[in-house]
């Protein structure tokens, strides 16, 4: 079985201009292995597509100018490319069955109750019903964010605060089935001690099934470097263009970051080298 | 295991709480727009059919001319020309015959039981004029489909107008005769063919020459030459024989030999009706009562009684000692009317009466623009309704539309979306069409009954809101159709963004 839940070669993600042919080329990844069961995190500068980066993987966004994305999952592999885009039932189906998101902003339904709102993502894939385990597993989830389960169902995300919109937006991602979460930064709105749960939480749900993975976009450099698990740095390559080099993604092991180019890092020294290759 | 909504349904109720607004807002807006647009619907469609009615009169392709001493011999000649195929080729007629008119005394129960004459016209049993009689506005027939001519089945029946019904109190469920006076002040029962709405010349009895005739030499009705025919229905054999019995009695016929009775099985297998006709000479109480007697028989359904007349048994009239008061000319269309006037006036010195020519183009100019007047008004509403829905579903949409970004990259279909979206305007819709289209109909029927219909009187029968049809159904299908069309193509053109471009918030 393959561990990289995706593999990337000769990737150009591109945007279509108005009133020019050509599209502008916003990422450039020569050749990219994302590993399965792992949360990895996408960092970069605002503007050098990471966004992009995960909704063209996500299946968010047809970005694609050249290259193809190979999806494993189980043993089947799916190939993402311009191709897929005129087969929109096979995208949303897809989306539906592999796929979860959360986002920077709630998108919870101002009108929908908030028990309706957690449950948008399971019931989108056809799962009314709910096991007595299932609904414990919920509340103690909420618990574990800090929500109390009673409190908060019935009302309505307007009278939430920002942040326990957040995780609670979290908490509906999660609670759907899924073999990749997609995340732009999911605790943009929250505090150290609530993103840091959140990450938590991530891990555990992504490391209750093995072939479970994250992929999260970031700006917080620390929490990245103390709770993801792959780390993936965009670097400038020219103007408003960007790429992935192999020298700037980082696994942990047991020693320490290692690099594409066989250098190992510490936590500090990664940090340090993040914030130098993102100001570059 | 814990049951939840089906995001259907979580999607759809939600969805119309908030596209129905606050305090009900867009359900109340769209309730008064299809209130008025009905009421305007119901109005105009009275208008229509009203004037359809008059465009097609079956009798404005008929032309009378009057038959007297100044114009008897061109008529004679006239109707000798009309004979001739070519002559009815050249000025598209298709026949001609003579009639007469005259007055028919009545008893009217709505009058206070008086007799009031009504007027009547003599009609060709075999002219196109009764079959165009029986083909529309036709309120009650009372003889059988398998007979082709009403005046076959009893020459000495008359078809009434529904105001004559009215005037004499009868209904016409179960109307079999009105009672006509004679010269020597009895009442006889004379059976009724048909009620129609309308009958030609403003007349309301129609009958035959032979009617006429008998009316105008002996009094239409020859007592001493008369019987009673009664119908009785679902009876055996045996059961007959005790009708007889009854009716001998209540006639005070002491000896039946001295009588002349008839009974002859009538009608067909589902139901058995036999005729008795009993002669009148032996009866010796007055008629008056025995008619009485009769109906008070018939009114009784136990009994079996169908009912009754009082028939002369005359079937054949001397009418040589008196002339006809119109020539009537049939055309089967009115294109060379103009022509045939001047004809007329050239040949025969006759002049012809060219007003119901003009009031009949009159009818279908102003039927035409009420035809066009409730096409517009239907294109409106369907318009005006559409852009409403539409654009509160766009605006709603717009709103939303970042949500509905995180629906499709959850893997929700557009499809989907866009089949819910029409679930939840249908709900819309539906909320406000029923209760717009119940107060529209009482309105409009108030309003007809206690306003317009004592302001203005039209003709019998005619409505002056009409919301029950089926210009209406298509009306409404026409409305459900374009709205769900809008709200589809709104609902398409949001989701052919991708997922990202409406989580993001992007133009392309």
């Amino acid at each position: 079985m393959n561990r990289n839940v995706f593999e990337i070669h000769g990737l150009e993600c591109a945007y279509d201009r108005k009133g020019k042919k050509e599209k502008k080329v916003v990422l450039q990844i020569e050749k990219l292995s994302i590993p399965m069961g792992k949360v990895t995190i996408i960092l970069g500068l605002s503007g050098s597509g990471k966004s992009t980066f995960i909704e063209t993987l996500g299946l968010m966004n047809n970005t694609i100018s050249k290259g193809l994305i190979t999806y494993h999952h189980e043993e089947n592999a799916i190939g993402i490319g311009p191709e897929i885009w005129k087969r929109p039932s096979e995208l949303a189906e897809i989306r539906n069955r592999h796929f979860s998101f959360i986002f920077q902003n709630d998108f919870l339904m101002p009108y929908y109750s908030t028990g309706e709102n957690i449950l948008t993502g399971r019931l989108i894939q056809g799962f009314d019903e709910m096991t007595p385990a299932e609904n414990d597993e919920l509340k103690m989830l909420c618990l574990k964010m800090g929500l109390g389960f009673d409190e908060i169902i019935t009302k309505k995300p307007v009278e939430l605060s920002v942040g326990q919109r957040q995780r609670l937006s979290f908490i509906r991602a999660i609670i759907k089935n899924f073999a990749v979460i997609f995340g732009d930064e999911p605790a943009g709105n929250l505090d150290e001690v609530n993103s840091a749960l959140l990450m938590d939480a991530l891990h555990e749900s992504v490391n209750r099934q093995c072939q479970r993975s994250a992929i999260l976009v970031s700006h917080n450099i620390p929490l990245s470097v103390a709770k993801g698990d792959c780390i993936i740095v965009l670097s400038r390559q020219s103007g408003e263009q960007y790429e992935i080099l192999p020298g700037n993604v980082y696994k942990r092991t047991a020693n320490g970051w290692l690099n594409g180019t066989n250098e190992v890092l510490t936590d500090d020294k990664l940090e340090k080298k993040i914030r130098e290759v993102v100001k570059n | 295991m814990q049951k939840n909504k089906s995001f259907r349904s979580v999607l759809v109720s939600n969805e119309y709480k908030a596209l129905k607004g606050k305090y009900n807002s867009t359900i109340v807006y769209l309730f008064v727009i299809l209130f008025i647009i009905f009421l305007a619907f119901g109005f105009a469609k009275s208008t229509l059919n009203y004037q359809h009615k008059l465009a097609g009169d079956p009798f404005s392709n008929w032309i009378n001319l009057n038959y007297h001493a100044g114009t008897r011999d061109s008529l004679r000649s006239l109707n000798e020309q009309i004979l001739l195929a070519p002559f009815r080729k050249k000025f598209h007629i298709k026949s001609a015959y003579f009639y007469n008119k005259g007055m028919v005394p009545v008893l009217t129960r709505s009058r206070g039981n008086s007799v009031i004459q009504y007027e009547a016209r003599t009609i060709d049993p075999q002219s196109g004029l009764v079959k165009d009689l029986l083909t529309s506005g036709v309120r009650a027939k009372y003889f059988p489909d398998s007979v082709g001519n009403a005046f076959d089945y009893e020459p000495n029946g008359v078809i009434i107008s529904r105001k004559l019904l009215v005037d004499a109190g009868l209904d016409q469920r179960s109307i079999s005769f009105i009672q006509v006076s004679t010269p020597a002040g009895d009442l006889v029962p004379v059976p009724v063919l048909a009620v129609v709405d309308e009958l030609p010349d403003m007349s309301d009895i129609v009958y035959t020459n032979l009617f006429y005739c008998k009316t105008m030499n002996t009094g239409f009705y020859d007592r001493e030459n008369a019987y009673y025919r009664i119908f009785v229905e679902d009876m055996d054999t045996a059961g007959i024989l005790r009708v007889l019995d009854e009716l001998y009695k209540e006639l005070e016929i002491c000896d039946p030999s001295t009588v002349q009775t008839t009974v002859l099985k009538t009608g067909n297998n589902s139901v058995l009706t036999w005729k008795i006709e009993i002669g009148l000479q032996e009866i010796n109480i007055p008629p008056t009562v025995r008619n009485r007697k009769l109906a008070d028989l018939v009114s009784l359904k136990n009994h079996h009684y169908g009912q009754f007349y009082e028939l002369s048994k005359d079937t054949a009239c001397d009418n040589s000692s008196f002339f006809h008061d119109y020539l009537a000319i049939e055309f089967i269309d009115l294109e060379k009317i103009k022509d045939f006037s001047g004809y007329l006036r050239q040949k025969l010195s006759l002049q012809l009466n060219l007003e119901v020519l003009s009031d009949r183009e009159n009818y279908l100019y102003t039927g035409n623009i009420a035809f066009g007047s409730i096409i517009l008004l239907m294109a409106l509403s369907v318009i005006t309704l559409s852009i409403y829905i539409s654009g509160i579903i766009r605006n709603h949409l717009l709103k939303i539309k970042k949500n509905l970004g995180n629906f499709l990259a959850f893997g929700i279909k557009n499809s989907t979306l866009i089949r819910l979206y029409i679930q939840v305007v249908v709900k819309i819709l539906v909320t406000a069409i029923i209760p717009a289209f119940l107060l529209a109909l009482i309105c409009g029927e108030l309003f007809e009954k206690f306003l317009l219909g004592k302001l203005l009187v039209l003709d019998n029968g005619q409505d002056y809101f009409s919301l029950l049809n089926s210009w209406f159904a298509f009306f409404l299908v026409l409305i459900l159709f374009v709205a769900l069309l809008r709200t589809f193509i709104s609902v398409k053109k949001i989701l052919k963004h991708t997922p990202g471009d409406l989580v993001y918030d992007r133009d392309s």
